[in-house]
């Protein structure tokens, strides 16, 4: 890892019975840097994304952002801090529209969201909300209802209300499952781009080898709870033990 | 097409504020109704996020006690008793919302249900202060200050709640559509979502669950002055569950349980002429057919009937929800 780590894992344990599901992990992310988390699932790649966001709390072990532990924040509060979750299955309302999900999303971050009065179709969020839609190239199915547009759609849109709370680091959960394998480095090229816009580093959890050998900086191998290998993508991926055991 | 929808509320209203006029005996009925309306609103308000309240009798009865307890005091400011009653119930709200706001389900719904059932329990026993199950009498006559007749106090009782609806009405159509308001059904769809935005899905309910007990409350104020009496029968699950009923008939949105409320009250009344101790057989075949045939109740009605006749406007309004999963 080069550069200024933004966020440290540090000796992460967590069980749930007999169950190792984290097993003394240490992982840091750079600035600016994307990091691919690999392995078969259920080798605890979604624990590690849910440690880091607040929704578990590790046995044992450290996470700092920015040198400040998070441990014992509840998800709203790490997201104030500056980590944002995109989920493998886009947390959407699906009976509402592409805009008012990003006006919504906009809002949350501002003063006036607790304002009775305060309309969330609000002016004063046009732009920042217009950005969003240009940014996730989502400006086509704007006024269509989240449960109305295709899913790779709905994985922008899920990073685009993300993204409104102006994070430094975001935290990808499958960013392309549920895709076709035609729209798959389209849709990453599209996400990446809109990350490294607006200087995000993230961390994403992937199990196409083509999408991590183009788009990560570094990749990390999980293999039942325990970090196996941490690299350039090319070194790891051509790592014969690694090729046995995840790929 | 706003000046068509703002055309169709005047119209409504126009007919509702003749109503005293036209029948000047049924005035305490049609203020009851109101009342009934802005329970059954308090409950709907908590519908937006899917939460179901077995207990809002609750704070219906603090507002009624409140009038009742403060109406010695000054029984010729109904203004300020009214006002007060709704001030209680929000306060009871807070105070209680503390605790069940961080429920979900079937707890929020018995919570507050339980709740309800202390309070009617306290009532009953505390005699000396509340007059156990005899109630206490509420005594007041006058507006600001002036004293009048009963009719004229009923009339003006009658527009106070009307006048009231149409505020209220209009704020919580703006709380709706704020991002606090917004909130609510994102709850219901992903709270997990909310959160991971940043925002306390608890703060946002208690919000919520704090305007829906003044709403109560104010109903429960106005019923007390209306009826001249409260008792703990206000605060008894069955009242609670007839909010609930009022709300799914009338559906979301400001109208809807003010047009439950008119539904429920024509049926009580006008069925027990004819069905005798029986009429609740009617009332139930009027839910079974709002559930079979209108899940968004009479408002979903109400936004089916424009659909049909200006689809453009729904268009500009989004898609309905609806109002039973």
């Amino acid at each position: 890892m080069t550069g200024v780590a933004v966020l440290e894992a540090q000796h992460l344990h967590l069980g749930f019975g007999g169950v190792r599901a984290v097993d003394d992990v240490s992982l840091s992310l750079a600035a600016g840097e994307f990091l691919a988390i690999i392995g078969q699932n259920g080798a605890g790649k979604s624990t590690f994304l849910n440690i880091c966001t607040g929704y578990l709390r590790p046995d044992s072990g450290e996470v700092r952002v920015g040198g400040r532990s998070i441990l014992g924040l509840k998800p709203r509060a790490i997201a104030k801090i500056g980590i944002a979750r995109a989920f493998q299955h886009p947390q959407l309302f699906l009976q509402r529209s592409v805009l008012d999900h990003l006006r919504f999303a906009v809002s949350a971050g501002r003063a006036g969201f607790w304002r009775p009065f305060h309309p969330l179709a609000s002016a004063a969020l046009a732009d920042e909300v217009v950005g969003l839609l240009g940014l996730c190239d989502l400006e086509l199915v704007a006024e269509l209802p989240a449960g109305a547009i295709p899913e790779g759609s709905r994985k922008l849109l899920d990073v685009a209300m993300a993204l409104a709370l102006a994070p430094r680091i975001m935290l990808l959960d499958e960013p392309t499952s549920g895709v076709s394998s035609a729209e798959k480095l389209g849709l990453m090229t599209r996400l990446v781009g809109a990350l490294r816009a607006r200087g995000v580093s993230a961390i994403f959890v992937e199990h196409d080898m083509e999408v991590v050998a183009r788009f990560a900086d570094r990749v990390a191998v999980w293999v039942e709870g325990r970090l196996l290998r941490v690299g350039s993508p090319q070194e790891v991926l051509a790592d014969p033990d690694v090729k046995a055991r995840v790929l | 097409m706003q000046a068509g929808r703002a055309a169709s509320l005047a119209a409504l209203l126009a007919c509702c504020a003749v109503l005293p006029v036209i029948l000047p005996r049924d005035t305490f009925q049609f203020t009851i109704v109101l009342s009934a309306g802005f329970a059954g609103f308090a409950v709907a308000l908590l519908l937006e996020a899917g939460l179901l309240s077995f207990g809002h009798a609750l704070f219906y009865g603090i507002g009624g006690y409140t009038v009742a307890a403060l109406s010695p005091l000054v029984s010729h400011f109904a203004v300020v008793l009214i006002l007060a009653g709704a001030i209680a119930g929000a306060v009871t709200a807070v105070l209680t919302g503390l605790f069940v706001v961080r429920y979900r389900g079937v707890f929020f719904a018995m919570l507050n249900l339980a709740m309800a059932m202390v309070a009617y329990s306290i009532l009953l026993k505390s005699y000396n202060l509340t007059g156990g199950s005899d109630g206490l009498v509420v005594d007041v006559s006058g507006i600001v200050g002036a004293q009048l007749s009963p009719q004229a106090f009923g009339r003006w009782l009658f527009y106070f709640s009307l006048g009231s609806a149409l505020l209220l009405g209009a704020v919580m159509r703006r709380y709706l559509r704020s991002p606090a308001g917004w909130a609510l059904g994102a709850i219901e769809d992903r709270e997990i979502r909310v959160e991971y935005l940043g925002i306390s899905a608890n703060r946002v309910l208690l919000q919520a669950y704090t305007l829906s007990g003044f709403l109560a409350g104010l109903g429960g104020a106005i019923s007390a002055t209306a009826v001249g009496h409260v008792a703990p029968d206000a605060v008894y699950w069955t009242t609670s569950t007839e909010f609930v009923v009022i709300a799914v008939l009338g559906g979301r949105g400001v109208l809807g349980p003010f047009l439950g409320a008119a539904l429920y009250e024509l049926l009580s009344i006008s069925a027990a002429q004819y069905l005798s101790n029986s009429w609740q057989i009617l009332l139930g075949a009027v839910i079974l057919l709002v559930i079979r045939f209108a899940r968004g109740g009479l408002s979903g009605l109400v936004n089916t009937c424009e659909a049909m006749l200006w689809p453009d406007r729904m268009r500009e309004r989004g898609l309905p929800r609806g109002h039973i999963r």
